[in-house]
């Protein structure tokens, strides 16, 4: 009997779905899928480094092949300086919480940082801008890895760059 | 809110339960997300101070609530959930 009870309900609530569709509600803001990881942001800037390096370097002898090459290599380093922004943004507002915030006063600070060195790496051909976008982007990766309990180490890179990344015990 | 909720999971919320009663830990409520306009969230209710509630999920880890967004004023709740089908 409450069976069927259950099962006239379940139906007269979807009839009532069908014609006033139910408010969608969220348990979460965004996808709860929890998975961050600085990484990303990190082999990003060591791309901005490789590309401010190569357009330095850059061989302008045959002007054709160097306009070619100019724009092949700002549009990596354009992209690659973007991704730092977008990365660290994500961490920075989704991961971090006000409790970590306490933990790390200097953290808002580092990020405001990490944004206008990123541009600066997008706007100029400056490979002191770009080291130190990779140098601030670390220490985000080292407060990062301490807010998940786990102890930051830094591992080489293996780029071309020959910088290092760092990771976590 | 998962295991409890899932993607899917149609509620009832009862939007009187709270006229002639207050917000009590643990109950589920919903209200709309104080930063983000026409959004509405499924939260517990975690601690009652006076008239605004601490809402948090219950995957705490993972979870945006009033550690980023601040309490809720009980104006705020749109209902309790009554059940899920």
């Amino acid at each position: 009997m409450i069976k069927v009870s259950l099962f006239m309900i379940k139906k007269i609530l979807g009839f009532l779905d069908k014609i006033a569709p139910p408010q969608k509600v969220y348990a979460h803001c965004d996808i709860p899928c929890g998975i961050y990881d600085p990484h990303q942001a990190q082999v990003a800037a060591h791309t901005a480094i490789r590309m401010t390096k190569m357009l330095v370097d850059l061989d302008e002898k045959d002007d054709k092949k160097a306009d070619h090459q100019i724009v092949r290599l700002t549009k990596v380093k354009e992209e690659h300086a973007e991704l730092v922004k977008h990365e660290v943004r994500i961490i920075w507002g989704d991961f971090f919480k006000q409790e970590h915030i306490g933990k790390n006063p200097g953290l808002h600070d580092l990020v405001f940082n990490i944004m206008k060195l990123a541009s600066k790496v997008k706007q100029e051909i400056n490979e002191d801008a770009a080291n130190e976008l990779l140098s601030k982007v670390q220490e985000f990766a080292e407060i990062f890895w301490r807010a998940k309990g786990l102890e930051p180490m830094r591992i080489k890179s293996g780029s071309s760059t020959e910088g290092e990344i760092v990771s976590h015990k | 809110m998962e295991p409890l909720f899932k993607e899917g999971d149609r509620i009832v919320i009862n939007r009187w339960a709270y006229i002639f009663s207050k917000p009590t830990p643990g109950d589920f409520v919903t209200f709309e997300h104080p930063n983000k306009k026409g959004k509405v969230l499924l939260k517990k209710i975690k601690k009652v101070v006076g008239d605004e509630s601490l809402v948090t999920g219950i995957n705490e880890n993972d979870s945006e609530d009033s550690r980023r967004f601040g309490k809720i004023k009980g104006d705020k709740i749109l209902g309790k959930v009554w059940f899920k089908y």
